[in-house]
């Protein structure tokens, strides 16, 4: 159980976003296998891969060139291979708008890119222990909604 | 029923027959007794009897022992010792037995005890006197010794007849007390033993009668009940319980149901008695009533349930309530279907109620708007009578807010007052007359009254309708009206003295004017006419016919022919003809006519000139345009003062005529240009001519006018707008326009602002969405990095810094922040936008609560004590009030003086926009004044416009933080809410932010 | 002399287990992430052989007692949550009581495999049931705050806007939106 590396995926366009979330994910409790991909499109052919484990949690920012984070959170719900994914939203866009559209198109997290590294350790850490729980316990996945 | 009496009268009777029973045993008892007793007396007497018989055996046996020949026997030899020993034997035997039969009687034994020695005395006297003759021979001695024996004898013989006699004496004497014990009982024991029956059967009887009594009741009871459950709406059944091997209860088995089980779930009450449960209702077993009815029947305990059943052909609802009885559980389900379907219907019911109230208000609010959009004053009054009923006065029940301009009430200060204390002028006029006359006939009444307001009369016109019992009266300001109408009648008379001099002009110029209505041929002709005719005027009615006689019978076929051209063709070739006057005189008359429409009917209007006396015409003619002129002048300044200037065209050519005051609307003086077509044109704006020459067109060729706008530019260069419009009229055979051309300039150029501010505030709310879009993402992005990247650089890299380059760092972090917090500042000020909001009645003591809760660890850190009165609930956006009070209180926190306790206070009050000295647009009536105080450092007056705009600080950086767009924020959102905020300070002593927000 | 190696330890360590399993004649599937499927029961003695065999090789077979203890600990705080009878029963003893460890032990046990503590789970539990009240009843939040054994409305707002980053009225607003979303982008 705890030995079990969590499978996660982060889709985002900016490196140095890139590089802070996989040094965050690092160093919390929770072990876990971080892969990052540098846009959706890149994301898409991944899940679309034949029998590769699908991530536990994806992780996607919003504005990307190619094919951005909404699209993906599209194709991902309409497709029933992928549809019981966890996503998590990770952006800078704080406007209600942008987080209401993402959760009526399935988003679980809304999580704002943070401007403080600790903030942003404590919010992954918060939001794999939610995964977690709503992967283990008898809640209700229809209602995973939560915004960080 | 009295079902307590039943019950009770039974233990009495228990009691009864308790004590009836104990009666009877205690009879029987007595009886047993008695007959005891008498056994007894029988027992004691054949016991005294056999006592007697022992006796009397017992004399006889000494009796024998008297007789001489038992002695002579005795003395014979052979015989005495067997006959001795036989009677001796006997004595011993009888007086054993007596001694047996009196062996229970202490007396008579004492009395028989020296009976034995008696007796053995008595043996051997006899056994001597046996013996004595052969031992004595001597006779005489013999015989005296015989003798002596023989009184021996005799005295213990009578010693034993002494015992005996005494014993019998006792005997008797015990049958004598038995005799009469006897006899007393003989007598009582029947007695008592037939009363005791006697008793007990009275007691019996009345049980029997009681026990019966009560048998017919519990049978009616029973009639009763058995009616109660065959009519009740209730079940009612009656489960006895059924237990397996172990003594647990498995089932429940039917003992009693009632009919309604059949009504209510089909199922024959006969049929289902004996049946268990689980059969007859399955449903009992699923969900958990079969427990409970355990659990009644184990506890004893009542216990109601609501359950819901499928019936045949519906579902029912039914209360049940449980309930132990005996030894078993009666159930009664009540059908609760109808009250739920009530309770149903009543929540229908309650919400078309509530859509009917929410039309209600909607009406209410739609009548309120009316009342505030109109300008009329409505009231609405209700009679007030005295005892004999006549009215007397009358109560306000309702008066909208537009007599406050007027009185200057507020008309929640007057409603509910009488209109004696409000307007008691009413009384000194026939007003009050008017509204009495309304109320009792029922007929509506208008009327106009005068009103003082400011020293100036201001006049009302009032309408009453009658409504319930009282008033509604509606009253519109018509001073203006009035005036106009004073005007009117001023002119008229003005007209009437012009007409009069027109007479006499007539009368002068020998002319006579004429209405001919051609429809039917009758015509009115002026007083000059009848003159010119030779009568005196109005003496006759003038037609077509009558008129026909006057003319010269030369000249009536050119008459005939002058009435038929005008009849056709609305003109006549035909200008004059020869008439012949009352008196005879040939007159020659001109006439020149022309057709129009008077109220409907086409008409010839025109003048006759009796040329006769051509010569005289032409002065009287100069006093007629002189009056003329004077008319002019009058219209001229009408023309002036409503920016009228009007014309007349004679269309299809260029000939033009136009007003005074056109030729001023186009900056000349009156006259100053030669009019014509073409020279109004240079005039028109060139973008307007294209136009103006397309109406010309259009009015030459179709003989129609529409209402146009043009540009003109003006001498002066200035460009105004006319509005054109215009009749034509038929003037000597051709067509002229009439028309008037107002100046519209201003309302045009308020318009045209209206358009051109409207756009722009499209084009700054495109801007601020572009705006907005730039704060949020794109300013946003670099900046959240470069924070990203402090922080961890703050973490990792802090210590390798030098003492400077941590001072530096920590710039660096604090302008980043700042930096933050300005994007985050100008993101809420841009997004304060009133259209995108809903307004919701907003509780502002709420607002402030939550402000302070948000604010509350700045107010604990400060010390600050905030005070505030009760605040109003006003219309408005929640999120933005909460904004607006948490800039303020923050703001106060935050320039607070170094020495002393921060104190706020936050006042509130309802003020009338009338009584609100700063000048902003105000949109309603009433509006609250909200002020928050502090003791503050404040600010110098000079800038309390400046606060309020962004980016305008007064401070320096270090000394108090903030971005400078707390207050602009502020500004926006009272803005959005219609209202006003100022602020007033002085520098060191506080400062007060006061804003006004619409009631 | 030295050797230089190259070698996959997961390769390793499944041909280790495979030769052990093999070994004692147990049928088997290797999953994925270390589990090992058992086709029917594993013995309790040749569970224990198979340990200690392992353990040489720092290969330990978890102690699925933990795991049931867990799933226990959930179930009865479910329990507690649904029962109304039990509202004013203190989590601790109540779980105490039930599961006869002690709260420390039972709470340190939770921590350990589950990432959060009781008292975090609970409230969890308690927005997430708050959360299925808001989407398939029409109660109002009052009648909510009541059911779930808050002290007031203002209580479960704030609890439920801690924890889930949304006001109870957002949430409901968006989830009536996808719900109308949803039906309304498959027709």
């Amino acid at each position: 159980m705890s030995n079990k590396l969590l499978n996660i995926a982060l889709a985002d366009d900016d490196e140095d976003d890139r590089m802070l979330f996989s040094e965050a994910i690092e160093e919390i409790t929770i072990k876990t296998q971080l892969t990052c991909f540098k846009h959706g499109q890149e994301l898409m052919e991944h899940l679309n891969t034949p029998n590769i484990a699908l991530p536990n949690l994806i992780f996607l920012d919003l504005n990307m060139p190619i094919k951005n984070g909404m699209q993906c959170l599209k194709e991902i719900r309409s497709n029933p291979a992928l549809r019981d994914l966890c996503i998590a939203i990770y952006s800078t866009s704080s406007s209600e708008k942008d987080i209401e559209e993402t959760f009526l198109n399935g988003a679980n997290i809304y999580l704002n890119k943070p401007n403080n590294f600790v903030k942003l350790q404590d919010s992954v850490e918060r939001i794999l222990q939610l995964n977690w729980q709503y992967h283990t316990s008898n809640l209700n996945k229809d209602t995973f909604l939560f915004r960080i | 029923m009295d079902f307590k009496r039943i019950y009770q009268s039974s233990k009495t009777y228990i009691v009864l027959l308790i004590i009836s029973f104990a009666i009877i045993l205690f009879t029987a008892n007595m009886a047993y007794y008695q007959i005891m007793r008498m056994q007894d007396l029988a027992e004691k007497v054949a016991h005294t009897l056999q006592v007697n018989n022992a006796i009397s055996e017992l004399s006889a046996h000494y009796t024998q022992a008297e007789s001489e020949e038992f002695r002579k026997q005795l003395k014979t030899v052979d015989t005495n010792d067997a006959l001795f020993n036989s009677y001796k034997e006997d004595g011993t035997k009888i007086l054993d037995t007596l001694k047996k039969l009196t062996a229970n009687d202490s007396s008579q034994q004492i009395r028989l005890a020296p009976m034995q020695s008696l007796l053995d005395t008595l043996y051997e006297d006899l056994y001597n006197l046996s013996k004595e003759p052969s031992a004595n021979s001597d006779t005489l001695s013999l015989e005296d010794a015989e003798k002596l024996q023989k009184n021996n004898i005799n005295f213990t013989l009578y010693r034993i007849r002494n015992i005996k006699n005494q014993m019998l004496a006792e005997e008797r004497l015990s049958i004598k007390n038995a005799r009469s014990e006897y006899n007393t009982n003989k007598y009582l024991a029947p007695l008592t033993s037939l009363l005791l029956a006697f008793f007990a059967l009275l007691v019996f009887v009345l049980a029997f009668f009681k026990i019966y009594r009560n048998k017919l009741r519990i049978r009616r009871s029973e009639g009763f009940l058995r009616s109660v459950l065959a009519t009740t709406d209730n079940i009612v059944n009656y489960y006895e319980p059924l237990f397996d091997t172990q003594k647990k209860i498995i089932d429940f088995k039917i003992s009693f149901a009632n009919e309604c089980n059949r009504d209510y779930l089909g199922l024959d009450p006969d049929k289902i008695i004996g049946e268990p449960i689980s059969k007859v209702f399955p449903f009992l077993m699923l969900n958990g009533e079969f427990e409970k009815l355990v659990t009644s029947y184990t506890e004893k305990t009542k216990i109601t349930l609501d359950r819901q059943i499928s019936g045949p052909d519906q579902r029912l609802w039914f209360k049940s309530i449980i309930t132990p009885l005996a030894d078993g559980i009666m159930v009664t389900a009540r059908n609760s279907t109808a009250e739920e379907k009530a309770k149903e219907e009543q929540l229908l019911l309650n919400q078309q109620l509530e859509e009917q109230n929410l039309k209600l208000l909607d009406h209410r609010a739609f009548l309120n708007n009316i009342f505030k959009s109109i300008s009329h004053v409505v009231m609405n009054f209700e009679s007030v009578r005295d005892s004999s009923g006549a009215i007397i006065d009358f109560k306000i029940l309702f008066i909208n807010d537009k007599i406050t301009p007027i009185t200057g009430d507020q008309p929640q200060d007057i409603i509910n007052k009488n209109i004696s204390s409000v307007f008691p002028t009413i009384f000194e006029t026939e007003i009050f007359g008017y509204l009495k006359g309304v109320v009792n006939s029922g007929q509506p009444t208008s009327y106009e009254v005068p009103y003082e307001v400011d020293g100036k009369t201001k006049w009302f016109s009032a309408r009453a309708i009658k409504l319930g019992d009282g008033i509604t009266l509606t009253t519109r300001e018509i001073t203006e009206e009035k005036e106009k109408t004073d005007e009117l009648l001023h002119l008229n008379t003005q007209l009437e003295t012009q007409n009069s001099i027109f007479v006499d002009a007539e009368n002068v110029a020998n002319i006579g004017s004429y209405i001919w209505y051609l429809d039917n041929g009758e015509a009115i002709i002026s007083d000059n006419f009848y003159r010119i005719l030779g009568y005196e005027p109005n003496t006759f009615k003038v037609t077509y016919e009558s008129y026909r006689k006057f003319v010269h019978p030369d000249d009536r076929e050119m008459y005939d022919r002058l009435g038929k051209e005008t009849s056709e063709h609305g003109q006549s070739q035909v200008n004059g003809y020869r008439i012949i006057t009352k008196q005879g005189d040939v007159k020659h008359i001109e006439l020149n006519g022309r057709s129009m429409v008077r109220n409907g009917r086409k008409v010839s209007v025109g003048v006759v000139l009796d040329v006769t006396e051509k010569k005289e015409k032409t002065d009287r003619v100069a006093a007629l345009n002189q009056e003329l002129s004077i008319q002019n002048s009058i219209l001229t300044d009408a023309e002036r003062i409503a920016k009228i200037g009007s014309f007349v065209w004679h269309v299809g050519t260029d000939e033009i005529e136009i007003s005074d005051n056109f030729y001023r609307m186009i900056g000349f003086e009156p006259k100053g240009f030669k009019s014509s077509l073409k020279a109004f044109r240079k005039f028109i704006h060139p973008e307007d001519v294209k136009m103006f020459d397309e109406n010309i067109k259009n009015s030459t060729n179709e003989l129609k006018v529409k209402e146009h706008r043009y540009r003109i530019i003006t001498t002066e260069g200035e460009v105004k707008h006319f509005e054109v419009n215009g009749q034509l009229i038929e003037k000597n055979h051709t067509s002229v326009m009439l028309g008037v051309a107002q100046d519209i300039t201003q309302n045009i150029a308020a318009e045209e602002k209206l358009r051109a501010s409207n756009l722009q505030l499209q084009h700054s709310n495109a801007e601020l969405e572009s705006f907005n879009r730039v704060a949020s993402h794109d300013l946003q992005e670099p900046l959240r990095k470069t924070q990203m990247f402090i922080s961890r650089l703050e973490s990792t890299e802090a210590e390798n810094l030098s003492e400077k380059g941590r001072i530096y760092f920590q710039k660096v972090v604090n302008a980043a922040s700042r930096m933050q917090s300005l994007v985050l500042n100008l993101l809420t000020y841009s997004r304060i936008d009133s259209k995108h909001e809903d307004f919701d009645i907003i509780d502002l003591n709420e607002v402030l609560a939550k402000v302070k809760e948000d604010l509350s660890s700045n107010i604990a850190d400060s010390g600050a004590l905030i005070k505030s009165e009760e605040l109003p609930a006003i219309k408005g956006v929640s999120y933005q009030l909460e904004q607006l009070f948490n800039n303020l209180i923050s703001n106060a926190l935050k320039y607070r003086a170094t020495e002393v306790t921060p104190n706020i206070t936050i006042q509130a009050e309802k003020i009338h926009s009338k009584q609100i000295p700063e000048n902003f647009f105000k949109i309603a009536n009433t509006y609250y004044k909200i002020t928050i105080i502090d003791n503050g450092i404040g600010f110098s007056t000079e800038h309390s416009e400046k606060i309020f705009e962004v980016f305008q600080r007064l401070h320096q950086k270090s000394e108090y933080s903030g971005t400078g767009i707390g207050l602009a924020i502020c500004k926006k959102i009272i803005e959005n809410h219609h209202g006003f905020i100022y602020a007033t300070s002085e520098l060191g002593k506080g400062s007060a932010f006061v804003f006004y927000l619409p009631a | 002399m030295t050797l230089f190696v190259k070698y996959d330890f997961n390769l390793a360590c499944k041909t280790l287990l495979k030769e052990h399993l093999d070994a004692f004649g147990i049928s088997y599937t290797l999953g994925s992430l270390g589990e090992v499927h058992i086709k029917g029961k594993l013995p309790e003695e040749q569970r224990q052989a198979l340990a200690s065999s392992l353990k040489r090789y720092g290969i330990e077979i978890l102690d699925d007692q933990k795991i049931t203890l867990v799933e226990r600990i959930k179930n009865a705080i479910d329990e507690l949550l649904k029962d109304e009878k039990l509202k004013s029963v203190k989590v601790s003893s109540y779980l105490a009581d039930t599961l006869n460890y002690s709260y420390a032990h039972l709470s340190s046990i939770f921590s350990e495999s589950t990432y959060t503590s009781i008292e975090n789970y609970i409230i969890l539990r308690k927005v997430d049931l708050a959360k299925e009240l808001i989407c398939n009843t029409d109660l109002t939040l009052t009648e909510i705050a009541f059911q779930l054994n808050y002290s007031s409305v203002a209580h479960l707002s704030g609890q439920f806007k801690k924890t889930t980053g949304l006001t109870p009225s957002t949430f409901q607003r968006i989830m009536a939106k996808k719900t109308n979303y949803t039906t309304h982008s498959q027709t």
